[in-house]
């Protein structure tokens, strides 16, 4: 008999959680989640302080407008002479503040249609026609209709991105339900008298959480872009508040002269959903290879 | 006489088949075509049967995780077949099941503590100190060690997640188990020690049990009475040692003689049955056996044989067993 050559087991040592060799082999592992998140970090972080660092985003100095990027300005000025850099920064938090939002908002809602339709079939098939029904309604043109309606302002962009996105997350989660639902260890729970409540919350529910991490950073990712589309049509946050859709409107006219003043809003709305949808792919790979695709 | 801890009386489940937009009801699938039986305190009775033949459906009506299309169901004497969720639960505590998937009956997210302290949890007002000790007397009881409460089902080996699924069977104290293939899906030496383990504790707690197989050694090392079914009918019905010993039925002689026995120079006769089960959606008429019955004669073809009480207590349903 041969001796069977021993393998090291990869990486044997268990490195204790947190520590530098444990977040090496992580960031080894999961680059994308890594990356992601670390542009996340940086982004929010450059975002939440721009107060104590950035110029003011809204003076205008008109002697100073459309400067390129130098020392003093570093993403330069626009038209109004008003300051980039801290535009941009300022800019992020809508962006953030939105994706973040409309995320929460969808998935609280459609968590909760969604294990109701799952779980009691008599409902299913009226709810699931209504948000069929939701589906076909496009984001920007109930946005535009709702700012019709109300004042402009972000909570009504809030509002109006999240009607569209909670059927996705209601398919998702029924989903979910519906092959949850006849599992054995349901039956289990029925035939040991746990009541139907409890059943959802504790033996359906948790099944949930992992496609739904995944796919709420796709709904940020799109949030951002909508919200972004809907600035720049003049039909979501009032045309005052830097936000990067706002910039990228009312500096197009001066895009041959001045290219700076749309690359560095165009480049940061870029960044920002890259970096979210690294976070969401890493995510999904590793937390729930099958569930979580786009629905 | 003691009233049967579990009775059921014409018990029937009928799928409705339904197809098109508006799911027009085509046909309907009998998978359980009228099922009675009663099980004594303390007594097993085994329901065998080819795979859908309706057996685990039966079980499932039973504990009514599936609701009957007809017949009734009595727990102790009282009719619970149309109790509502509420008036239901006293019931539910009654009778406890064990699965068949000791993997996929067990939540993977909670600990064994908890899957086996859950039933508890429903019923009991227990504080969790309480409960924690109930709990390590069930993992005793079934040959756990208590301190395994805090590990994950999926650190258990197939036989132990299957006394755990015993263990939360047990919790509520039941007069009924209803098991449905428990040792089917383990290894044979693991299988004797769940099916002793499950012997020793109908012993100790006078237990019922309304136990599903397709296995005709289980079967015989755990029944009491054992339950032919066929297409959703019962053939036959009778005490173990008549029924192994002398089949009536064309149905239960095929199905024993096709039993392997662990004597490899034994010979015995075997009655081969050919073909395959006829779909229930559309059942032969008469017997619904005569299509594969070796000995079918003209009047199984048209006339549907009645299960019959013969002197010595046994029942079958055969025109030929006179």
């Amino acid at each position: 008999m041969s001796a069977i050559p021993e393998r090291p087991l990869a990486a044997a040592a268990p490195a204790a959680l947190g520590s530098p060799a444990h977040l090496l082999r992580f960031s080894r592992r999961n680059p994308t989640i890594v990356a992601g998140a670390a542009i996340l970090i940086v982004v929010t972080a450059l975002a939440l302080l721009a107060p104590f660092f950035a110029g003011d985003p809204l003076s205008m100095t008109p002697a100073l407008r459309l400067r390129p990027p130098s020392a003093e300005f570093w993403f330069g000025t626009d038209h109004l002479g008003r300051d980039l850099f801290a535009r941009t920064l300022y800019g992020a938090q809508i962006s953030l503040l939105v994706g973040i939002s409309v995320a929460a908002f969808s998935i609280v809602v459609g968590l909760i249609i969604g294990l109701l339709a799952g779980y009691y079939r008599s409902v299913d098939g009226v709810v699931m026609r209504l948000m069929d029904g939701l589906m076909a309604i496009p984001a920007i043109l109930l946005a535009i209709a709702l700012v019709a309606l109300t004042k402009a302002s972000v909570f009504v962009v809030i509002v109006a991105i999240t009607i569209p996105e909670v059927p996705r997350v209601v398919r998702l989660v029924r989903s979910v339900v519906l092959g949850v639902r006849e599992a054995p260890y349901v039956e289990a729970a029925v035939a040991s008298g746990t009541r139907t409540f409890k059943i959802i919350i504790r033996h359906i529910l948790p099944n949930t959480i992992a496609p739904l991490i995944v796919q709420s950073t796709y709904i940020c990712a799109s949030a951002i872009l909508i919200e972004s589309a809907l600035s720049f049509l003049g039909a979501g946050t009032p045309p005052d508040v830097p936000t990067w859709g706002n910039m990228i409107a009312q500096s197009r006219l001066y895009l041959g002269p001045a290219p700076w003043t749309i690359f560095f809003p165009g480049i940061a709305l870029a960044v920002i959903v890259l970096a979210v949808n690294l976070l969401g792919d890493g995510l999904r790979d590793r937390l729930d290879p099958r569930l979580a695709r786009r629905m | 006489m003691t009233a049967p801890a579990l009775e059921v009386r014409e018990l029937k489940k009928h799928f409705p088949v339904q197809k098109g937009l508006l799911k027009r009801t085509v046909a309907h699938v009998k998978a359980v075509d009228g099922v009675s039986f009663a099980i004594r305190p303390g007594e097993t009775l085994c329901l065998v049967g080819e795979s859908g033949c309706g057996k685990s459906t039966v079980a499932k009506m039973a504990l009514r995780l599936i609701e009957p299309s007809g017949g009734a169901i009595l727990l102790d004497g009282k009719d619970v077949t149309g109790l509502e969720a509420k008036a239901m639960r006293p019931y539910r505590r009654r009778i406890q099941m064990v699965f068949q998937d000791p993997y996929a009956s067990l939540n993977p997210r909670m600990t064994a503590g908890r899957i086996v302290g859950e039933p508890l949890e429903n019923f009991e007002d227990y504080s969790t100190k309480v409960r924690e000790e109930r709990v390590a007397r069930l993992f005793e009881k079934v040959g756990l060690r208590p301190d395994a409460m805090r590990r994950y089902a999926f650190e258990f080996s197939g036989g132990q997640r299957q006394r755990l699924g015993i263990a939360r069977a047990l919790a509520l104290e039941p007069a009924v188990i209803v098991a449905d293939e428990p040792v089917s899906a383990l290894d044979v030496s693991v299988q004797a020690q769940v099916l002793n383990l499950l012997m020793d504790l109908q012993e100790e707690f006078g237990l019922s049990y309304l136990f599903v197989s397709h296995d005709l050694g289980v079967v015989e090392h755990i029944g009491h009475t054992i339950a032919v079914m066929y297409l959703g009918k019962i053939v036959e019905i009778a005490p173990k040692e008549t029924i192994f010993a002398d089949p009536q039925h064309p149905y239960t002689k095929a199905l024993i003689s096709a039993a392997p026995l662990p004597d490899p120079r034994a010979k015995r006769e075997r009655i081969v049955i050919q073909g395959d089960v006829p779909s229930p959606m559309n059942p032969p008429p008469g017997c619904a056996f005569h299509t594969r019955c070796p000995f079918a004669v003209d009047r199984c073809k048209v006339e549907t044989p009645a299960l019959l009480t013969k002197p010595d207590g046994r029942q079958v349903a055969c025109h030929l067993v006179a």
